[in-house]
């Protein structure tokens, strides 16, 4: 009947506490109580020493089969639930063994044994059923961790219980040496003693001492249902509440047998056979389960693995293509900048020549567009180049060691240059300002010096502009330039005096197309942003003063890490002012 | 510009109207240019002596820039050289620049012009170049 019950499905699996209440132990109780019922007549079904003898050493044999089970799977899972269980049937056959093999030598003495053997089979019961309360109340939180559902109040325990090892370990090895002097003494005992009141006969309950071994029992059974074993998957745990509830009618029916061999005492003893054998047949479910499981997961990790190497070739196949197309987007540029270039060349030096020849100040003025054009459409090129090696990543720096003075005063030279020969209308000066720092750094100093270049130009194009559309004062129109070495970073400002920045452009000046000049790209900040980052190093502006309406003009700054042990300053006093006077 | 009166110059480049510019632009500042727009045709009238300079296109068809160079200077080994290019040089770029640059990492980029060049920068450029 209860090993039928075994047989369940693995979807059922998740049952309610009361459902498995029902079916393992409501349920079982039924034909258990009408066995204890029929068991009350003594001379139902008498048997001889002989038969005892058989049925305690299927006894023997099969607690021997399952302390030799519990006790390696708490080897090997390291897994003190079952180590308890274990040693408890352990101790339990061994007792059994020294039960049966005394009560077979001494088969001819009925007044030895009837004491003999209830104080044996009492002494066997109790460690057992001592055993499976500290397995089931104290240990089973600690397997939980290998078996799926479980409680929240599990989990605390398991984490308190993983907190105090030690202290719980003393705990249990104090009951376990108690327990086992105990049952030691008392089959060793039983021997040559007979305890007070070990068999009544004149009392319902003929045999009290199976009292505690029984409440023993039904604490276990409590304790499965407290600690939500049930919830367990593995058919093991069903094997086991099984098994309690058998041994709990074996106790009971245990407790009323007159004498031994009466009914009461051979249906006892065969329950415990019979719950043993539920028991074993809970393991080799659990062992079947176990595989079908492994061979399940086995089947998805095989799954799971091919899929993850189809992904890792998938992922290999996309590198490649993506490598493929960076490489053909580089060409791309390269040979894009190539196209763009080459055009420019002719109309650039044709017009120039073409501009010296013409002597009609109209028609100067019309190449002069064509001119102003064909440069600008060649910044633009330049520009848009740039923008696309930095959006491709494929913006590749060329260090070399320089000195930052040197390119800021080439910077200011060129800028000064153009101006003059520029020959605006212009009637203000501008003077660019800057005191020489010789900052040594390691950089690439082409784009350092296109980003110099770049920010001095749109100073110098936002000053002039505010030249243009204001009334601006004599000496007012002012750049100032400053390098400086701070903290291992080498510091560039620009100060002008120009229009400012537009407080609703600032947030994304360094965007692309975000501000742009009198004849600019709108690009050259998005590119000197780049650049600068490219390098480790910080780009930002601001409105000078303490209005933010820009009419003080603007400072735009950027630092540069500064090659290490290499780093220099000298300064120099002679302070050189690019004085520029048009017109 | 006197002192550019003397000077011959060959210019090789496969587009048309660079050639004609460059050699317009040189011819302004008193230098004698031959231009070809052929590097096979450039060799094969190409004498030990006569030229001061060699302004070379690096992509053409045929044959680079670079090789017509090696070829050049088998036939004149004093003669000087500046390679024009449309590719990036001066930006750091050399490495992906182009693949002709590439393999040929021994010409530094001081002997190359970048294109597009102002007129006066040319000229500074091919003066510099003969000192």
């Amino acid at each position: 009947m209860e090993s039928s019950s075994l047989f369940h499905k693995p979807k059922s699996l998740l049952c309610s506490k009361y459902e498995i209440l029902i079916k393992y132990t409501l349920v079982p109780s039924i034909p258990l109580s009408i066995i204890a019922i029929l068991s009350a007549n003594p001379n139902t079904w008498m048997a001889s020493e002989i038969h005892h003898f058989y049925i305690e050493l299927f006894a023997v044999i099969l607690a021997a089969v399952l302390a030799f089970y519990y006790i390696a799977r708490a080897r090997t899972l390291n897994d003190k639930f079952s180590l308890f269980i274990g040693i408890g049937f352990l101790t339990s056959a061994l007792i059994d063994l020294l039960h049966v093999t005394v009560s077979y030598i001494s088969i001819s003495d009925p007044l030895f044994l009837k004491y003999f053997i209830p104080q044996t089979w009492f002494a066997g019961r109790i460690f057992l059923s001592a055993m499976l309360v500290i397995a089931i109340a104290k240990y089973s939180a600690l397997s939980s961790s290998r078996e799926g559902g479980v409680g929240e109040k599990q989990k605390r325990k398991e984490i308190e219980a993983i907190q105090k090892p030690n202290k719980l370990q003393k705990t249990v090895v104090v009951y376990l040496t108690i327990l086992a002097i105990l049952a030691t003494s008392v089959a060793i005992s039983s021997l040559f003693l007979v305890f007070p009141a070990s068999v009544i006969d004149n009392y319902s309950i003929h045999r009290p001492y199976e009292i505690p071994s029984l409440v023993l029992f039904i604490v276990a059974l409590f304790y499965f249902y407290k600690n939500q074993l049930y919830k367990r998957k593995d058919a093991f745990y069903k094997g086991l509440l099984g098994y309690l509830i058998v041994d709990i009618f074996s106790q009971i029916i245990m407790s009323y047998s007159a004498a031994s061999f009466d009914t009461a005492h051979n249906v006892a003893h065969v329950l415990k056979d019979a719950g043993y054998f539920i028991n074993i047949i809970a393991l080799a479910l659990s062992s079947i389960e176990y595989n079908a499981r492994l061979r399940q997961s086995n089947e998805k990790l095989m799954y799971s693995n091919k899929r993850s190497k189809e992904r890792e070739e998938t992922i290999r196949v996309q590198y490649e293509r993506l490598k493929e197309s960076d490489k053909m987007k580089n060409e791309f540029i390269n040979v894009a900048a190539h196209e763009l270039r080459t055009p420019i060349q002719p109309i650039l030096s044709l017009t120039e020549v073409l501009r010296s020849k013409i002597k009609e100040p109209q028609q100067q003025e019309l190449v002069d567009v064509t001119i102003r054009n064909a440069k600008r459409l060649q910044h633009l090129t330049e520009d848009i180049l740039d923008v696309t090696k930095i959006e491709s990543q494929s913006l590749n720096l060329k260090d070399e060691s320089f000195n930052l003075n040197d390119i800021i005063t080439n910077a200011i030279d060129d800028i000064t240059t153009n101006m003059v020969s520029k020959k605006s209308q212009q009637r203000n000066v501008i003077k660019l300002s800057y005191q020489p720092h010789n900052i040594f750094i390691e950089a690439d100093k082409a784009r350092i010096t296109q980003v110099i270049f770049n920010l001095l130009n749109n100073a110098v194009k936002f000053t002039e502009a505010k030249v243009v559309n204001e009334e601006v004062g004599e000496g007012r129109s002012i750049i100032n330039i400053n390098a400086e070495n701070v903290d291992g970073h080498a510091i560039v400002s620009i100060k002008d005096t120009g229009t400012g920045i537009d407080p609703e452009i600032m947030p994304r000046l360094f965007e692309k197309f975000a501000s742009k000049s009198y004849q600019g790209t709108g690009l050259g900040l998005f590119i000197s942003k780049s650049i600068i980052q490219a390098h480790g190093g910080k780009i930002w502006a601001g409105n000078n003063g303490d209005t933010k309406d820009g009419k003080g003009g603007a400072t735009f700054r950027f630092s540069l890490p500064i090659s290490k042990g290499n780093s220099s300053i000298i300064h120099n006093k002679s302070e050189v002012n690019q004085i520029v006077t048009k017109q | 510009m006197s002192n550019n009166r003397n000077t011959r110059i060959l210019l090789v480049d496969d587009e048309y109207d660079i050639t004609l510019a460059f050699k317009i632009v040189l011819e302004e500042s008193g230098f004698v240019v031959d231009s070809f727009n052929d590097p096979l045709l450039a060799l094969m009238n190409f004498k030990a002596g006569i030229y001061g300079l060699l302004l070379l296109d690096i992509k053409m068809p045929k044959m680079n820039g670079f090789e017509l160079f090696r070829q050049l200077i088998k036939i004149d080994g004093k003669v000087k050289v500046c390679f024009i290019t449309a590719f990036d040089v001066s930006k750091g770029d050399v490495k992906t620049g182009s693949t002709i640059l590439d393999n040929n990492n021994d010409y530094s980029d001081k002997h190359i012009i970048q294109k597009p060049i102002l007129i006066h920068d040319l000229v500074n450029r091919v003066k510099a170049e003969l000192s």
